[in-house]
């Protein structure tokens, strides 16, 4: 016979183990982010041979153009609901460093071109956004009839580092006799070109995590306390508190994959978004009607 | 939404099904239902229901035998969503939109949330750039029963979330209708019945359903940990044991079931002997799943290290199948809405 006494031992169990996972699932993420934190040690005195960070102003290639690109191709579809909207979803992502050069303290460091896993360009999400926002009337009419189609519309975002940005640089720096170069270290490594300083993001989004895994580990212990509050089984409250081990069981869970979406590197980030019609227009109106 | 359903799945068939799988199908007439099998699946979700029914209102049945069974049950309750909402059991569409409910039921969530999550999204794995949402390496653990335990916590969350931006998009007002009836009866009983008995449904209802639901989700982990998504022949590992798939329904056969996702579930056997034995790595052609979960997640700590699986492939002739592409456009065709992971 199973008991009240057993089966509720079992639920808690069930709740506590899978609270612990979302704990110790955020806590792997802390260490992977610690570590990439340890790699980006400043490399202040320009060591040759070093994978670490430096602190300077990009120079543009000879021939022009960004010095750092983040792509991220996106797909748009029409919005449901009464006024015409475009809703944005993320396909392929990709980084890129053209070359050009970077000055730390007087010195001229050449950048390696890179691409794929050997490259990240980390923008602030409001630059992205910025990019990615709709320009207008005209730029929504382009594309909203393509959207309403099934394939929808496809788009490319980008959003670049260029002459004159100060940056944080991490890579390894290579010699030559007088002439410097940065680029990607070995696997896991790569050429990171940031507006904002990697490591000191790496050790926020490290302490978040940290701070995230004993807050969900206290709720799961408020809920079990209620649920144990006396008389067991039989009071008001310890009724409310199985039903709220329930729905913090079904919380939990969401809350551990936006911490981990929360902890993503800037160029791996969610954009997404929606294009909401400047004019206002109703979705049944005709394709072509503008306000006059 | 099941015409719509019902148009993807002939479009994404591919070429026709061999004679003898045709004439299985057109032969028999069954009352009520398109195929004379679809009575096994039929008879796991009544006798899960009587579980079920029995432990809330019979105490005496609130023993472990019984709620193993009601375990095992819901899983199994999962699986016929699975194969519910690739091709509706009944001949009648109404049926077949109120066997959804009681599905939804059984496993706690909307069963027309597989409509997207896996007809659309997981079939094509990450094709599109973008990662399936239940894609093995939603886990990370060194330990690898870890990711088995864990697996449901990411990709639950990644579905339910995936599914609103998907149902987002216009023309798809059909599918929040049918999303909604399903959670509002599934959430609508379960909530009736914790009125009449708070704990015995909580321990005897909400339990098992949460089990089929969570090891639904972690069949993803199981079939495609450590294969190649990218191959036409070696994306999943396969269970081909009889009798584990007499019960399962033949969803231990999951690499033909995604190549030709439009054939019926009773002749998939067939369909994996004919064109997936010989093109794939035996490794990925397990007898028994059981013997695989201990190998890899008791008795093996880490996990598996990643194979060229992809070789047998390779060496073996060229099959009609169609391009993946070609298969994934004709299924958008027909379905008359892009496969986004949205």
């Amino acid at each position: 016979m199973l008991t009240r006494e057993v089966m509720g031992l079992f639920a808690l169990g069930v709740l506590w183990l899978n609270t612990f996972l979302v704990a110790a699932a955020a806590l792997v993420r802390a260490r992977e982010l610690a570590a990439r934190g340890r790699k980006l040690e400043e490399n202040g005195s320009l060591e040759p041979g070093r994978y670490g960070l430096v602190r300077g102003r990009l120079i543009a290639p000879a021939e022009g153009g960004p010095v750092a690109t983040t792509s991220l191709e996106q797909v748009g579809r029409h919005a449901a609901g009464k006024r015409r909207a475009i809703l944005w979803h993320d396909r392929r992502r990709i980084s890129s460093v053209r070359g050009g050069a970077v000055e730390v303290a007087g010195v001229r460091l050449s950048l390696a071109p890179a691409e794929g896993e050997e490259a990240e360009a980390w923008l602030p999400d409001a630059s992205v956004e910025e990019a990615a926002r709709c320009a207008g009337p005209t730029a929504f009419d382009e594309l909203y009839p393509t959207a309403k189609k099934a394939r929808g519309v496809t788009r490319t975002v980008t959003a670049s580092l260029g002459d004159g940005d100060e940056v944080w640089i991490a890579g390894r720096l290579e010699a030559e006799g007088e002439h410097r170069t940065l680029g990607p270290g070995g696997p896991g490594e790569p050429l990171v070109i940031a507006r904002m300083n990697p490591r000191e993001w790496a050790g926020g989004k490290t302490a978040m995590l940290v701070l995230f895994a004993p807050a969900v580990l206290l709720g799961a212990g408020l809920c079990t306390a209620v649920a144990l509050w006396p008389p067991v089984f039989d009071g008001a409250i310890s009724k409310a508190g199985g039903l709220l081990c329930f729905v913090y069981f079904l919380l939990v869970l969401p809350a551990g994959t936006r911490a981990r979406d929360a902890s993503l590197e800037p160029p791996r980030r969610f954009l997404r978004g929606r294009w909401d019609d400047p004019e206002g227009r109703p979705t049944a109106a005709p394709a072509s009607s503008r306000a006059a | 939404m099941a015409t719509t359903v019902e148009s993807s799945r002939r479009g994404a068939e591919g070429p026709a099904p061999a004679p003898a799988a045709r004439d299985e199908g057109e032969t028999a007439q069954p009352w009520l239902v398109k195929h004379p099998a679809e009575w096994r699946q039929l008879g796991i979700v009544a006798l899960y229901w009587a579980c079920l029914g029995g432990m809330v209102f019979v105490p005496v049945l609130r023993n472990p035998l019984v709620f193993a069974l009601a375990c095992a049950l819901s899983f199994l309750n999962a699986v016929v969503i699975h194969n519910h909402m690739h091709q509706g059991i009944f001949r009648s569409r109404g049926l077949n939109l109120a066997f959804r409910r009681v599905l939804s039921f059984g496993a706690l969530y909307p069963a027309s949330v597989n409509i997207p999550s896996h007809n659309l999204v997981h079939h094509h794995f990450d094709d599109d750039g973008q990662p399936d949402w239940a894609a093995p390496d939603n886990v990370g653990f060194r330990w690898h029963l870890l990711n088995l335990l864990h697996f449901p916590n990411v990709a639950g969350p990644n579905t339910f979330d995936g599914a609103q931006r998907w149902a987002a998009i216009g023309g798809r007002e059909e599918f929040k209708r049918q999303y909604l009836y399903d959670n509002a009866f599934a959430f609508g009983l379960t909530g009736a019945l914790m009125v009449y008995d708070l704990w015995a449904t909580l321990f005897f209802v909400v339990l098992p359903q949460l089990w089929g639901a969570r090891c639904i989700l972690r069949i993803n982990l199981i079939q495609h940990d450590r294969c190649d998504t990218a191959t036409e022949w070696n994306h999943s590992r396969n269970f081909v044991g009889r009798a584990f798939n007499w019960v399962m329904c033949n969803n231990g056969y999951h690499t033909i079931h995604h190549n030709r996702a439009g054939l019926h579930w009773s002749v998939l056997d067939g369909w994996h002997q004919r064109e997936v034995a010989p093109r794939i790595d035996p490794s990925l052609d397990e007898r028994s799943m059981v013997v695989y979960l201990a190998r890899t997640f008791l008795f093996g700590v880490k996990r598996p290290v990643v194979r060229d699986v992809a070789a047998a492939e390779r060496a073996a002739a060229a099959s009609d199948l169609a391009s993946r592409d070609a298969r994934w456009a004709e299924a958008e065709r027909a379905a008359d809405v892009a496969p986004s992971k949205a």
